[in-house]
């Protein structure tokens, strides 16, 4: 058996406890025939895609501010020890504190709508980016670093060709989480926050108890993850790591 | 510092309670070409990093007059970028990297990346990498070893015949005296006894 019928049985897998989870629990899950039904139905709704848009541009905007960030200050702190230990109770605090009250936080400074969901975002997903970052710079050999220093190597191209291509797995690691964490930190922020997007409709969905579409959302935001991960993350890993294939 | 390129005075050096140089001291004047040979662990990269900066000396003096270049025993090049990259990474100029690269013979190789060349074909890249500084020093750190002689003696007559041309002053260690034997002036033997340093300057 091949590495796809693998995944293939995984999947059926899936379906398999679901169906018998619905069975089980009938009043509260749906069977995932229900579910593809509903998610079927979306299709024609315009208002479903809206959303699916308002949120994809949210975990966007969440992500760039995050990598910005993460990248800048990870690369300042890899190679910097004094800026790490600046950095080092901030990093502890966003990533310790619990998801729900950065989003509260984010509600008290900027009130209901679309901004507290991306502050959310980039509270919780820069500090991810930034460890990666940082790891990843710190473990860029010294030999590399002593042929730059002896060639004199300018800090534009140091950085430019030297740390970011270094860090390549990093980056592609960190986003990769990025995209994941940001489809669920999203949509739990929009359930909370938002009068638009999946999580307010996952919400409105769940006030009316409509338990299929509950769960054709929950497979709307998968898609979304593994969209993301399609079409931003493929060609900039290819980007990245095209030297690997000589 | 006259004709003086590099002048060692009275440098020590030691790593935690290890005393790798004890009173060193030596001249190499410009042009000529001087191998350090000694047995591995004796101090030898450690005299060749002073001089290239990287390193400081813990006593004495290192004077050196000039832009250095670096061949380090392993090519130490990026994986990432292809072999014009390599030595452009270096230069800022792409047209003059390609020269380089023609020079040392990997013309049709400049979009390879390291991982397609030969281990000869890498450190043909890192020996133009430093070429292309047209350095007034040329540091080689045991450049050769790790090559099969057929690639050993291709780099060896190439960079003869470049550094025949350019005058660069040349500090090559090895712990091979074979390898170099005709392409160095002068040899400076690093013995075991690094109380008693002693130097030992000859023709090869």
């Amino acid at each position: 058996m091949n590495f796809n019928l693998y995944k293939i049985f995984g999947i059926i897998l899936i379906f398999v406890v679901w169906q018998i989870l619905s069975v089980l629990f009938h009043f509260s899950i749906p069977s995932p025939f229900l579910a593809i039904k509903t998610l079927m139905g979306f299709v024609l709704i315009e208002e479903v895609w809206f959303n699916i848009l308002v949120t994809l541009k949210r975990i966007i905007i969440g992500i760039l501010i995050s990598s910005f960030f993460g990248l800048l200050l990870g690369i300042l702190a890899g190679i910097n020890n004094r800026i790490k230990n600046i950095l080092e109770p901030l990093r502890w605090v966003t990533m310790t504190t619990p998801d729900i009250i950065i989003i509260i936080i984010g509600v008290l400074v900027f009130g209901l709508g679309g901004f507290p969901v991306i502050f959310t975002i980039v509270v919780i997903i820069t500090p991810l980016m930034y460890v990666s970052i940082m790891e990843g710079v710190r473990s860029i050999d010294k030999e590399t670093m002593e042929m730059c220093r002896i060639f004199k190597v300018s800090k534009k191209k140091l950085f430019m060709d030297v740390y970011i291509p270094a860090i390549s797995y990093s980056i592609i690691s960190a986003l990769m989480y990025a995209f994941t964490m940001g489809v669920r930190i999203a949509i739990m922020a929009e359930f909370i926050s938002a009068s638009k997007g999946v999580g307010n409709a996952l919400y409105l969905s769940w006030t009316y108890l409509e338990k299929g579409e509950v769960f054709a959302w929950a497979i709307i935001s998968l898609i979304l993850a593994a969209f993301m991960e399609l079409i931003i993350l493929n060609p900039v890993e290819k980007r990245l790591l095209r030297w690997k294939s000589g | 510092m006259d004709d003086v390129t590099i002048r060692i005075s009275h440098v020590s050096k030691s790593f935690g309670k290890l005393k790798v140089l004890d009173d060193l001291n030596f001249e190499i004047k410009k042009g000529e070409r001087i191998l350090i040979f000694g047995p591995t662990g004796i101090g030898k990269t450690t005299i060749l990093k002073m001089i290239a900066g990287i390193l400081k000396a813990d006593g004495g003096s290192v004077e050196v007059k000039g832009t250095v270049g670096y061949v380090f025993q392993e090519p130490r090049l990026l994986p990432w970028k292809t072999a014009v990259e390599n030595i452009n990474l270096v230069l800022s100029d792409r047209k003059k990297a390609m020269e380089w690269l023609e020079k040392i013979g990997l013309k049709g190789f400049e979009n390879h990346y390291p991982n397609s060349l030969s281990g000869g074909m890498k450190q043909k890249v890192a020996l133009a990498r430093a070429l292309a500084i047209e350095p007034q020093i040329l540091l080689l750190d045991e450049p050769l070893s790790g090559l099969d002689f057929k690639a050993r003696d291709e780099i060896l007559s190439l960079l003869d015949k470049i550094l025949s041309a350019n005058r660069s002053t040349v500090v090559y260690v090895t712990h091979n005296m074979k390898e170099v034997s005709n392409f160095t002036d002068k040899v400076l033997v690093l013995p075991y006894s690094k109380k008693q340093f002693n130097l030992s300057v000859k023709k090869a």
